[in-house]
């Protein structure tokens, strides 16, 4: 253990160093925190000199709850959340945990398959977005009408592949996704990728919904019964989803099923949030902020929600399509 | 002191009263106090009534024929033959059903109308069913079935194979010819569909009271009163009147009841004569064309409108929304074995709208392109349920699955304050199609009418558009 | 023996080529297939007057005397029949033919499948039996590929016993038992993770297989830069789903063969015994004194009803919808009245006038999708949406053998549509204004099905997924184009 603190301070900055590197790297500008995670974690045990199994793990476990630290701050994913950080580390160490059992002979060489396997595995990762897509066009159909919800970047690649390659014709209807703005992020993505796209309120996804053939949302973690956990709003989609009786839809790479089990929304991981600012933007000229400051007054900018596995149709996985009760499934034979 | 020996005494006496009668009761009853010992009883009082009348009716009508006795198409097998009044064991197999443990109570058998209003004040069926249907009924078998689901209903009328109806001789004073042919129409169904039907009726009844012409000793309200009663029932027992013709007759009467003893005979038929056209006019036929004016705003251009069999003020829904210009196709869906939606689909083709006719079973199929539902309804009850042709409750169903708006659309003369929540418990049976006629499995049900409680998003009525809950409401202000 | 390499019909033509009574029965089969001699009822042509109606009596015979023939014995061909012949013909092409390797026959069963998809497209009877063949023949070389202790090389430890199940369904009851126990065909993370790359379906692996290669477990490790053979170990002169096969599946193994075609064996006793396992739910669902509704014709339910009425001796009344268009509740009405139970016919629309006195659903199914949705004769959908509103439990009775599809329903209500003759209508029309559809199937998602009576026991609809990763292999193609 005294090791442990011996490594802390300048190991935990080298994790760091390499985390942002690999975020802003040219050739990887579209990589996904967790992945970027991986690619950190195989560095750590490459650059390791433990020499039993145990002293690995602790080093990646210091490394993970480094990188945890770090993902809260604004630079690196601007108060998202962590949770697909967390279950991607804690899928890899899981998975190098299990190959050290299955392999306990020589430790060189489980590490050096470990490597192997890792590099595959964060290969996976990246093309886990193209699998992603390739399941979920095939239910999009000519003339539809499709529902999104803020910009997530899996379900970009998914309508961008069915509008390009698949050459099929389909409207997008997108939320302006408050207080980020990433659907109106998304909307400029999408049209360049020649999708017709109109953006509403949040608040008007009751009114959008009757619309809508199909809903098709990200997800920032998928939890243990086959529920998600996304950006807020999802879960009132999901809810105005089931009541108009329209499929919806889930879009979510495998490294994000975390161990989580909410029961409810206040059952969820608590996340560091910035501030919420108000304004008028219906009135003419610079936007005036409006205060809110005063006594009495909490502003609660939560900024992930919990839909529970009932409400959801199915989740376009790079495992393949599978049905919320397929999740726990996957998540038993994995932790089990 | 006294009192409370009084007292004592009082209770031993009673007490000793008890004792008697409970003897009493079981030196009559070995079996102890069981219910079906009672309806054997009762049985038994109305087999007897049922021999005599028999006996009565077979003096009488020998030179009926045989056509007005409609047959029994559910049980070929048992030797219940309704039409045949002369079948004493006929009460004796009606006592089985007592016994068993899945039928309903035993309505008492009621005779057929070849005896005119003679049967009626005699027979109280312990159960009666809101619209006093005076025919026969059958014997269920006694098993679990689904006959014995209906078995509180008269059973399928069956239409009369011959052409002419002789009327009763001893009603044949009152009896007008025009309700003959009425009769006629109606059990060959070749007359269907709630204001059809009323409107003949109301047309009967003017040819009725046109050729009326009041007795000396009696005052024509109430002997007009008679004469429209003999006549109803006469139409009811061809085929179960509608709600629709209830309404109109009940208009009627109340009509008729209030002629003027001092008035002129010409000037009171006259008088009712203008009533009646002007309650066809107005509440029926007027009432439609709101109906389809009002009804016709919710259609939008583009839009695809599923309608289920054939309603009048649907139709005149279509022309009007045609006539404004706009520009919508139509799906009709039919169910067998009437398929009245051929009518709809005929006249739709004449006014020149695309459609789409398909069979019930393609409902799913094509309700997904569907933007609005409209069909029409025979009644609106008084909990807010709509009465309308069997298959409808099915294409509400499937419109609500699919998050469609459904319109009924349906005459304020048609609302009664009956409730009902579901199909079985009043509705009319349908005779077995000739085509099955034969068939090894000869089980067959089919009704009528098919109540739907929930999924309409509103009622369209000369009034507006209303929604279901209101029509208690709508009924009392009617008053 | 040429070895086939591409699953094309003229390459599987060339390999049999020496086989003539094999190409015979192949293209005969194939033949009846296009001419609609194994036709479903479901695809046949429907009454065009209503005296033509199956049961009715006064039935006409058509010229070639086809319906009335289909009254008489209420089937010519049924399905299970015809997987049945589909599935010897497979058995014997795959004996007589002297196939080498595990791939070799792989490929040979696509072609097959091919061949099947391109005559008969719309059942997809023929294509899961294929698949699943597919799949008997992955499990059996997997399982004679048993772990070596050669270092550097991770066991295979894919599957984890299952051991209890929210279906109660013993484990592997699908597959025969014994030697195909485990399926390393799982999509899961375990298996991306932990086991041969063959199991993560990307381009991107399979470019990384040549360096996996000298890892790979059945073969001593090779020195990197041996130039890569010929035949079906080049990736290059191997087509279809072979492309992504790893190299061991192209050796010979002496004991594959015979396993091979015990397994053959095994699925078609499945094929054959099927219903017997069905019946003995009856007693578990069929009360006393119940009310059952059923739709339109199928022989599965039929047989079932009559093991409750005949074996259980429960006391119960049928109702059945007649189904148009092929009105299949008239025939079904009688062979069942005609044994003795006591059934009524009523029309499709008289179904939601009765739903309140019914106690049970009881649907056929033309095919189990991968959701746990069904497709099912049209007007089912209605049928199972008023028992919703009344309450009343919508079951599936069906056996799993060769209608579990691997397919989700993106085109709703379009799956495996197919249409037929609206003329039982009475109405025909030259007008341009008149369109007249008779869709021959309905979708019925999976949550107006309270649950699946199958072979393998009672089934939840969220189950099915499960099932299918246990009889299929992801690899494999869901349509044999």
């Amino acid at each position: 253990m005294s090791s442990l603190t011996e490594l802390s301070s300048p190991f935990i900055e080298i994790v760091l160093k390499d985390l942002l590197s690999f975020m802003s790297s040219p050739s990887h500008s579209d990589v996904a925190l967790p992945v970027a995670a991986m690619k950190v974690m195989l560095n750590v045990i490459k650059r390791s000199k433990a020499i039993t199994m145990t002293g690995l793990l602790q080093e990646l476990e210091t490394a993970k709850e480094g990188m945890l630290g770090l993902a809260a701050s604004k630079d690196i994913c601007g108060f998202r959340s962590h949770i697909p950080l967390q279950s991607g580390c804690e899928l890899f160490m899981r998975y190098v945990t299990r190959s050290f059992y299955e392999m306990s002979s020589d430790f060189e060489l489980c590490i050096k398959e470990v490597l192997l396997r890792g590099e595959t595995f964060a290969g996976m990762s990246l093309t886990a977005r193209q699998s992603i897509a390739e399941h979920g066009c095939e239910f999009i159909r000519e003339g539809q009408v499709i529902l999104t919800h803020g910009y997530s970047r899996v379900v970009a690649s998914l309508l961008k592949m069915a509008a390009e390659k698949q050459k099929k014709n389909f409207s997008v209807i997108v939320l302006e996704g408050r207080p980020e703005g990433g659907g109106a992020r998304a909307a400029a993505v999408y049209s360049e990728a020649n999708i017709p796209v109109t953006v509403v309120l949040d608040s008007a996804m009751g009114y959008a919904m009757e619309k809508a053939d199909l809903v098709i949302v990200g997800a920032e973690g998928v939890v243990e019964n086959g529920g998600v956990v996304n950006k807020i709003g999802t879960y009132a989609l999901g809810i105005t989803a089931k009541a108009l009786n329209t499929p919806f839809y889930v879009a979510a790479e495998s490294y994000k099923f975390a161990r989580l089990y909410p029961l409810n929304q206040a059952d969820l991981p608590r996340v560091e949030t910035g501030e919420l600012r108000f304004a008028d933007t219906t009135l003419p000229g610079k936007l005036e902020e409006i205060d809110v400051k005063k006594d009495l007054i909490t502003v609660d900018n939560c900024v992930i929600d919990y839909t529970p596995a009932n409400y959801i149709t199915l989740l376009f996985t790079d495992l393949g399509v599978l049905t919320p009760s397929a999740i726990s499934d996957e998540l038993i034979r994995l932790y089990a | 002191m006294s009192t409370e020996e009084e007292k004592e005494a009082e209770k031993a006496r009673k007490k000793a009263e008890k004792a008697k009668r409970a003897a009493e009761f079981a030196a009559k009853n070995p079996n102890g106090f069981t219910k079906p010992k009672e309806k054997l009883s009762k049985a038994e009082r109305r087999a007897k009534q049922e021999a005599q009348r028999a006996a009565k009716a077979n003096e009488a009508d020998k030179s009926k024929s045989s056509s007005k006795n409609p047959k029994n198409p559910k049980n070929p097998s048992s030797n219940v033959d309704i039409g045949s009044n002369n079948d004493p064991q006929a009460s004796a197999s009606r006592q089985v059903l007592s016994s068993s443990p899945q039928t309903l109570a035993l309505p008492p058998p009621i005779l057929n109308n070849s005896n005119g209003n003679s049967n009626r004040k005699q027979n109280t069926p312990p159960r009666k069913s809101s619209t006093s249907s005076n025919v026969p009924f059958s014997q269920p078998p006694s098993t679990l079935n689904a006959q014995s689901l209906f078995s509180h209903l008269s059973p399928p009328m069956k239409p009369p194979l011959t052409k002419t109806l002789s009327p009763p001789p001893q009603t044949s004073k009152s009896i007008h010819p025009s309700t003959v042919t009425l009769c006629n129409a109606y059990s060959r169904f070749s007359i269907t569909g709630s204001n059809s039907r009323c409107i003949a009726m109301l047309e009967c009844f003017k040819k009725i009271i046109g050729d009326y012409e009041p007795p000396k000793d009696k005052v024509m309200s109430m002997d007009l009163t008679r004469v429209l009663k003999e006549n109803f029932k006469v139409i009811t027992e061809s085929r179960v009147h509608s709600i629709s013709m209830g309404n109109a007759f009940t208009f009627l009467k109340n009509f008729v009841t209030k002629i003027k003893h001092n008035e002129e005979t010409s000037v009171s038929k006259d008088n009712l004569l203008l009533a009646i056209d002007q309650f066809i006019e107005k509440t029926v036929q007027f009432a439609s064309d709101v109906i389809a004016k009002e009804g016709s705003t919710k259609v939008k251009n583009g839009d695809v409108i599923l309608t289920y069999g054939c309603s009048t003020s649907v139709k005149k829904l279509f022309a009007k929304a045609l006539d404004q210009g706009k520009d919508f196709r139509v799906i009709v869906v039919d169910g067998r074995p009437e398929l009245e939606g051929k009518k709809m689909l005929g006249y739709l083709q004449e006014l020149g709208i695309h459609v789409t006719y398909v069979g019930y079973n393609s409902l799913s199929y094509v309700m997904k392109e569907v933007s609005l539902v409209l069909y029409g309804a025979a009644a609106l009850l008084s909990n807010g349920s709509v009465v309308c042709r069997v298959g409808a409750n099915g294409v509400t169903l499937v419109a609500g699955a699919y998050r469609k708006p459904v319109l009924v659309c349906c005459e304020t003369y048609k609302f009664s304050k009956k409730v009902q929540i579901d199909a079985i418990t009043h509705n009319e049976l349908t005779p077995k199609p000739d085509e099955f006629k034969s068939s090894p499995c000869s089980d067959w049900v089919g009704v009528k009418y098919d109540v739907v409680g929930e999924g309409v998003a509103g009622i369209v009525t000369e009034f507006g558009i209303v929604p279901t809950t209101s029509v208690a409401v709508i009924l009392r202000e009617m008053e | 023996m040429p070895s086939i390499y591409s699953p094309t019909s003229a390459s599987l033509r060339d390999y049999l080529a020496s086989h003539s009574h094999l190409l015979l029965a192949l293209d005969t089969f194939l033949l009846s297939l296009r001419l609609g001699e194994f036709n479903n009822p479901s695809y046949s042509d429907t009454p065009s007057r209503p005296n033509e109606i199956p049961g009715s009596p006064s039935f006409r015979s058509t010229e070639s005397g086809e319906l009335k023939e289909e009254t008489k014995e209420g089937r010519k061909v049924s399905r299970s029949a015809l997987t049945l012949k589909a599935m010897e013909l497979v058995r014997s092409i795959v004996g007589t033919t002297k196939w080498t390797s595990s791939g070799e026959l792989l490929i040979i069963l696509e072609a097959l499948g091919r061949l099947f998809h391109s005559s008969y497209a719309k059942d997809p009877c023929l294509s899961n039996t294929i698949r699943r063949l597919m799949n008997l023949v992955r499990t059996v070389e997997e399982d004679l590929k048993t772990p070596q202790p050669t270092p550097g090389a991770l066991s295979v430890n894919t599957n984890l016993p299952l051991t209890t199940d929210p279906g109660g369904v013993p484990s592997g009851a699908l597959s025969p038992p014994n030697i195909i126990s485990r399926s390393t065909s799982t999509p899961s993370m375990t298996s991306a993770l932990i086991s041969q790359p063959q199991n993560a379906s990307t381009d991107l692996l399979y470019s990384n297989l040549e360096r996996f290669r000298s890892d790979s477990m059945a073969e001593s490790p090779e020195p990197a830069g041996v130039p890569v053979p010929d035949g079906p170990l080049n990736p290059s002169n191997v087509e279809g789903i072979a492309k992504k096969l790893p190299p061991y599946f192209f050796e010979y193994k002496a004991e594959f063969r015979q396993m091979v075609m015990e397994g053959f064996q095994e699925v078609i006793d499945d094929l054959e015994e099927g219903r017997r396992e069905i019946n003995e739910q009856a007693g578990l669902h069929i009360h006393s004194n119940e009310i059952i509704l059923t739709y339109s014709l199928s022989r599965t339910i039929e047989i079932f009803l009559l093991h409750a009425h005949q074996r259980e001796k429960r006391q119960f009344h049928v109702i059945i919808a007649e189904g148009a268009p092929h009105f299949g509740g008239h025939v079904m009405a009688n062979k069942l009245s005609s044994k003795g139970v006591r059934v009524t016919v009523i029309n499709d629309s008289a179904i939601t006038a009765l739903m309140p006195r019914v106690n049970l659903v009881l649907l056929p199914a033309h095919a189990i999708l991968a959701n746990g949705g069904v497709v099912a004769p049209s007007g089912s959908h209605l049928c199972a949406l008023s028992a919703l509103a009344n309450k009343v439990p919508t079951v599936v009775v069906s056996s799993l053998t060769f209608k579990l599809c691997p397919m989700y329903p993106h085109e709703g209500q379009d799956i495996m549509q197919d249409f037929v003759s609206p003329a039982f209508l009475g109405v025909g029309s030259e007008s341009d204004n008149v369109d007249l559809i008779c869709p021959v199937h309905d979708y019925i998602p999976p949550e107006l099905i309270k649950l699946f009576i199958t072979n393998v026991g009672g089934v939840l609809p969220s189950y099915v997924y499960r099932l299918l990763s246990e009889v299929y292999c992801v690899e494999d193609p869901i349509i044999f184009k």
